[in-house]
């Protein structure tokens, strides 16, 4: 029997958004939960780090290192502090995916402004519209050895 | 022969041109005919391809040239596909919707697609291995809001399934959409009766149903999208946020995952058809407030007779039936509805009524204030 070998990335960095692209990318049961559109920022105020991930059809077309005002230009933008996207992530690495307390929509309820954040109404729905996609999207990170720096 | 056609139930007119054409088609086939071969020459655009994109052949790509060609009022009373060629002397279908504004969503087309390819199946897509046996009133209340929830689901497939057949064919992409958005509520009818006929429970008590009428009462249907699609669903797809936040089992926080995405589905087109038509009925935008006056009264009006849903929902959030549970559960349900409220207002802005927040019903308008901090279940 062969042990999978993961990829290596340090969280957060454009290495370990690309490592999950990459993997979904390759992924079947990514692809069967159907085309998702969509522009997503990644906010970590914290550590004044922000990401742009660009979902088109069935992959993730584009993940990089922008401004805040470019992660704000998305049709939402998901937004934490370091140590709850440490959390978020480290629960989807024990236990292979998000356990119930730790799903996107159930940390974005427990944030009284929400983690899925934008300036337009509409666009934010996205964060509902294809909310599986994202969800298999973090779930993924469970194959990636993610070093927290 | 006449006589066997209309006794099968067609009428006069229809009988006679099908004899006709059989009739014709037994002479060209026997060769008594020549053939006529004058439906070649029709004068529709012709030499068109339609290019695939990266999702594949999709209805938006069909649009292109003349095809794309979408008219404020569409002209014909009978089904005939938009750029086709129409005949005369075919009966009208009787639609009553003609005018663009008063159904169209610039995201219609795209919305068919999305639920096509984001289609799933309560029967083998969910885990239900993983339900596990729930402590009495937790199972109750969760089987409480599942017959609430197979309640909205029939009420909205009704619902479309009355306008759909009010909607001129000029306006395909919107009876696409609107077809699929009806498959969507069978499926979470389906979805929901099982959840609550799997584990243990059972269905629960039917709700007071007021709101559902106000929806089906509505007699345009800018209101009744208006009613269902934003004021309705922005209430629906908080209690499948709650649902997913309170869910025991990875059974549980699938359905209302993949609900969430529907519903979400829905309020798009709700908010697109609204901007729209806002846009294009700039004196209608009185009209508008009024069928938001209406429903909101009875939607809070319903929601203080529902009961069971509130005190299901109580439990759920509060995680069972002690005094500090219950405390809990009704402070979580208030700092949610103070969310509800939030994104049911930010939809109407992003559809070009941001004013809404000035009018809406005194009862709903205690819950604009900033909701205060919630803990995991």
């Amino acid at each position: 029997m062969t042990q999978e070998t993961k990829v290596k990335a340090s969280f957060p960095s454009v290495e370990w958004f690309d490592a999950l692209r990459e993997i979904v990318n390759a992924d079947d049961v990514y692809r069967r939960i159907g085309t998702c559109d969509a522009v997503v920022g990644i906010k970590i105020p914290d550590r004044q780090k922000y990401f742009r991930l660009t979902f088109e059809a069935f992959e993730v077309l584009n993940a990089s290192e922008v401004s805040e005002v470019d992660a704000e230009g998305t049709d939402f933008w998901l937004e934490m502090s370091y140590e709850r996207w440490k959390e978020m992530i480290q629960n989807i690495g024990d236990n292979g995916k998000a356990d119930l307390n730790h799903t996107l929509n159930t940390i974005d309820l427990e944030d009284p402004d929400g983690i899925a954040r934008s300036h337009d109404g509409y666009r934010r729905d996205a964060f509902y519209r294809f909310n599986q996609s994202f969800q298999h999207l973090f779930d993924s990170s469970a194959k990636i050895d993610t070093q927290f720096v | 022969m006449l006589v066997t056609q209309m006794e099968s139930g067609i009428r006069a007119d229809q009988a006679e041109r099908f004899i006709a054409q059989q009739e014709r088609m037994r002479q060209v086939s026997s060769g008594e005919e020549t053939p006529y071969f004058g439906w070649m020459h029709v004068p529709t655009e012709w030499g068109i391809r339609a290019r695939r994109g990266k999702k594949g052949l999709t209805v938006g790509a069909l649009n292109v040239g003349t095809y794309g060609d979408i008219p404020d009022e569409w002209p014909y009373q009978t089904e005939m596909p938009r750029g086709a060629h129409p005949i005369p002397g075919v009966p009208a279908m009787g639609y009553s919707i003609y005018e663009k504004a008063e159904l169209w969503a610039d995201n219609a087309a795209d919305l068919y697609e999305e639920a096509i390819q984001r289609r799933w199946r309560p029967a083998t897509d969910i885990p239900w291995d993983t339900l596990q046996p729930l402590p009495d009133e937790i199972e109750r209340a969760m089987c409480q809001l599942c017959t609430y929830f197979s309640e909205k689901a029939l009420l909205a497939g009704d619902v479309v399934g009355k306008w759909l057949p009010e909607m001129s064919y000029g306006y395909h992409e919107v009876k696409l959409y609107l077809s699929t958005a009806e498959f969507d509520a069978a499926r979470h009818f389906e979805v929901f009766r099982k959840r609550a006929l799997s584990n243990g429970g059972g269905l629960g008590m039917q709700s007071p149903g007021y709101f559902h009428r106000a929806i089906f009462d509505a007699r345009n249907w800018t209101e009744t999208s208006v009613a269902l699609h934003i004021l309705s669903n922005s209430f629906l797809m908080g209690l499948y946020q709650v649902g997913e936040y309170v869910a025991q089992s990875e059974a549980e926080a699938l359905i209302f995952r993949l609900s969430m995405q529907d519903i979400a589905r829905q309020i798009a087109y709700g908010v697109q058809h609204l901007k729209y038509f806002l846009l294009r009925k700039i004196d209608r935008r009185p009209e508008v407030h009024t069928y938001l006056n209406k429903a909101e009264a009875i939607m809070a009006y319903e929601d203080e007779q529902d009961t069971p849903r509130r005190e299901a929902l109580i439990i759920l959030l509060g995680g069972g039936l002690s005094k500090e549970q219950v405390q809990e559960g009704v402070s979580k349900l208030d700092y949610f509805k103070r969310r509800w409220m939030r994104d049911y207002l930010t939809r109407l802005a992003a559809a070009g009524l941001p004013e809404r927040r000035e009018h809406l019903h005194p009862a709903l308008k205690r819950y604009l204030v900033e909701p205060a901090v919630a803990q995991a279940v």
